[in-house]
């Protein structure tokens, strides 16, 4: 008999950069689930660890410094642990900077919320030569405190161990913690406090002292809350908070916040009292401090900084290149295994051009991507991005951006291989609404993982000597126009003042393997996952489209009967010397007839139509039809773009006996030339973002107009761009 | 050099190349405000300037290293703190 194993859910919480995720990968392992909190898009990790007897459900929150509402990070860290009321809240925290870490610590504690401190990255305390007195810390904060280095999984037994010890003993239920806040603040807090009593003001959610000390910050969320709650308790609260501000101000010059703050930090520092010893002796200048001085210096550190851009496309091109091959020519495999194996007809034609051929294009890119986001995950680890903002803030502030621009343009793809979904939820750590839509509106000009694809095929075809170099032009070209395009929206139609641009540096740090691979791996299967249904349908519908309607009887039996005719020829020829030279001619009659028959079709179906009619306007950027449709197809997800040129091209050109990939295709259409891939690489990185990230967009902004502006004003935009740039290379090519 | 105009009130951008400050108040909107509370940058903190030249203000203080863009910057006044490094 096995008794149900019972469940406890703990919250991991903690500042960016202490380790949280490292501990959670730790404790985790490959037992994740991503998602996403109901109703915004703030990223929701759960894991799961087991034991002989419990289930131990963790829930990675975002990492924040406090819990006010500053950010949507802090709102659902917040309300997770109040609404959710979690078994157990672990708070991580960064052992070497112990002071500000706990900030938090304390604020948790005033919820009430039951604690456990970890004390993470231990060994950099000893290599800073500092040490702590875990059981002092412990004592005076009342709370079990555990000693982790999660890079390595130390800690992770006794961790658990706690766990589950604290939780078996239920009954200790803690009252939230007591800080004094002066004479100036705590008689008002009291006061504030049994108001609340009184009425029973939202004392179901929060406890009293709490709610008044957000009273007192101003806390929006909160006094919003309350006023739906008790319009007239929540005004005499204002009303008492404003009186209080106003005095702080007269008498103190200071304002309620930063005094709470003030104790808070004092209160801190009497807690650390013989907690931390630092030895003086060794008060050496530490690696992380020598390095910066190189990799953020005024001359060397943005030439260092575009030395490493340009390595990750170097490193991805000379390892990428070999499984790429090797998963197109076992697509290209399958394919005609398909058509060798099936009769003729629409099914075969379904599977082989349909779903074989646009899915395997969509797949065989996964290496590329994998290397690209195991490089972001490395410079994002390493704590290199953020210097990376650094040195770029002064350059984005300039173009009416934020210094935190930069994740958004990142994640997007601003190092090739993004996605622009996600890049727009970054962008929501930027406060200002103007910098932020600047940023949303501008980020899916980057080449994400989707786009790639487009340009590794075009780079590889016309710039077989430089497709490091072209990538990187590609790259140089996306960022200079999602710069020049959020200047000229910042000083039209988003004029105004910009906003405070906060941003911690981490040392150093060699990131985990394990880590790595973990976020490679969550990135690359999101990419898989979209292939293998969005696209797979898309690619579906796009096939139906390319072959519906069929051409009508009469044209394909005088098809038939052109080949009959061949046939025959064929049949009838001598058994002379002369035989090869007939015998070729006949054949490739034969092979234009079928390319005819099938160009017919093609241009004859709805995407034909649709093509073909929108050909007078784009061949002006060097457009033909068939790249047309290939661009509609993008709109619904960008990885169709290539899938659907596949598509086109297998169905345009029937040749079963000799299977080129894509690449070969192109490169033998008299049609293409470097003036058509340059306007179209351009069009490609500009036009209208996939609808995945219109609606991130709409959802962003918090309006369908702006999703409606980044539509038509990107397509436009980059068709204008396309255009010129094709018109003017005519002159040269 | 007047010795006695050194321990004016300026605001933190003044300051770069491993200066020690201590901050004095700070004169921020009610968003910077709130940032700077959670991250420890109150009055009376002790502050190391990193600066080197123009663009954002880098800072360390209680063992951390911190970038504020130098609008943000000019919000938070400082006093110099005698050398004694």
């Amino acid at each position: 008999m096995k008794t149900p194993k019972s469940k406890i859910t703990i919250a991991l919480t903690g500042n960016p950069n202490s380790g949280k995720t490292t501990l959670f990968n730790a404790l985790t392992g490959s037992r994740q689930h991503v998602g996403n909190y109901p109703g915004i898009t703030v990223e929701k990790k759960e894991g799961y660890f087991e034991t002989a007897q419990h289930v131990l459900h963790f829930v990675d929150l975002p990492g924040t410094y406090s819990l006010t509402a500053y950010s949507q990070e802090e709102l659902v860290a917040r309300n997770y642990m109040i609404r959710e009321k979690p078994d157990l809240v672990v708070d991580v925290v960064n052992s070497a900077s112990l002071e500000r870490n706990l900030y938090l610590a304390l604020q948790i504690l005033e919820l009430g919320a039951p604690l456990i401190l970890a004390l993470n990255m231990m060994d950099e305390v000893r290599k800073k030569g500092m040490t702590l007195d875990t059981l002092l810390l412990e004592q005076r904060m009342g709370c079990r405190v555990v000693e982790t280095v999660a890079r390595q999984g130390k800690g992770k037994q006794e961790l658990i161990e706690t766990i589950i010890s604290l939780r078996t003993r239920k009954d200790e239920r803690r009252s939230p913690l007591r800080i004094s806040y002066g004479p100036d603040l705590d008689p008002v807090l009291n006061e504030m406090a049994a108001i609340i009593q009184e009425t029973g003001f939202m004392t179901d959610t929060y406890p009293a002292r709490w709610l008044a000390l957000k009273y007192l910050e101003s806390d929006e969320q909160i006094i919003s809350e309350g006023r739906e709650r008790s319009l007239e308790t929540s005004n005499r609260l204002e009303g008492a908070a404003n009186d209080v501000a106003e005095h702080c101000m007269k008498t103190l010059k200071t304002y309620p916040e930063a005094i709470i703050a003030d104790y808070r930090y004092g209160f801190i520092s009497s807690l650390l009292k013989d907690v931390v010893t630092r030895d003086q002796q060794r008060q050496r200048i530490e690696m992380s401090d020598q390095v910066d001085k190189f990799l953020t210096h005024r001359m060397l550190g943005p030439l260092f900084m575009i030395f490493v851009l340009y390595m990750v496309y170097s490193l991805t091109f000379l390892v990428g290149d070999i499984p790429l091959s090797l998963i197109e020519d076992f697509f290209g495999w399958l394919g005609d295994a398909v058509r060798a194996v099936m009769p003729d007809g629409l099914l075969q034609s379904l599977l082989a051009s349909g779903i074989i051929d646009g899915v395997g294009a969509v797949l065989s890119f996964v290496p590329l991507l994998m290397i690209i986001f195991f490089c972001i995950a490395f410079l994002e680890d390493s704590g290199y991005m953020a210097r990376v903002a650094y040195m770029l803030d002064r350059v984005f502030s300039y173009f009416g951006l934020h210094g935190c621009s930069i994740m958004p343009f990142i994640v997007s793809g601003g190092i090739a291989g993004g996605c622009a979904v996600p890049g727009i939820m970054a962008a929501r750590t930027l406060r200002s609404p103007r910098e932020k839509l600047a940023t949303i509106l501008t980020a899916p000009f980057m080449t994400c993982g989707a786009k790639l694809p487009v340009f590794l095929l075009l780079a590889a075809i016309f710039f077989p000597a430089n497709q490091a170099l072209a990538l990187f032009m590609i790259t140089v070209l996306a960022w200079a126009s999602a710069l020049l395009v959020s200047k000229l929206l910042r000083s039209t139609i988003i004029r105004g003042p910009a906003t405070p641009f906060v941003m911690e540096l981490p040392p150093y740090r060699l990131p985990t393997l394990r880590g790595l691979m973990i976020h490679t791996w969550e990135r690359t299967w999101q990419y898989i996952k979209k292939a293998g249904t969005i696209i797979l349908a898309i690619s579906i519908l796009i096939w139906a489209a390319m072959t519906f309607p069929q051409l009508p009887e009469e044209r394909l039996a005088y098809y038939d009967s052109q080949s009959v005719i061949l046939e025959g020829d064929l049949a009838s020829l001598p058994g002379d010397s002369d035989v090869n030279e007939k015998m070729d001619e006949i054949l490739s009659q034969r092979e234009q007839i079928e390319f005819s028959l099938a160009g017919e079709q093609l241009a004859y179906s709805y995407a034909g139509r649709t093509g073909t009619f929108l050909e007078p306007v784009s061949s002006w950027a060097g457009f033909d039809w068939r790249i047309n449709i290939a661009l509609v197809g993008g709109f619904a997800a960008k990885e169709v773009i290539i899938s659907t040129l596949g598509t086109a091209y297998s169905l345009g050109a029937v040749d079963e006996d000799d299977p080129v990939s894509l690449a070969g295709r192109i490169q033998q259409d008299p049609d293409w030339d470097t003036k058509r891939a340059v306007s179209l690489i351009i069009f490609v990185m500009l036009y209208a973002p996939c609808f995945v990230a219109v609606v991130a967009i709409a959802r962003e902004s918090g309006s369908w107009k702006w999703a409606g502006f980044a539509m038509v004003f990107n397509t436009v935009f980059a068709f204008g761009f396309s255009t010129a740039v094709y018109q003017t290379l005519k002159f040269f090519i | 050099m007047i010795y006695g105009q050194e321990r004016e009130i300026k605001s933190i951008d003044q300051f770069a190349n491993g200066r020690f400050v201590r901050i004095v108040d700070l004169d921020a909107g009610k968003s910077a405000l709130s940032r700077f509370c959670a991250l420890g940058l109150i009055p009376g903190t002790m502050v190391q300037v990193l600066t080197k030249g123009n663009g954002p203000v880098r800072l360390k203080f209680r063992d951390t290293e911190v970038v504020i863009g130098r609008k943000s910057a000019e919000k938070i006044k400082v006093q110099p703190v005698e050398d004694n490094v």
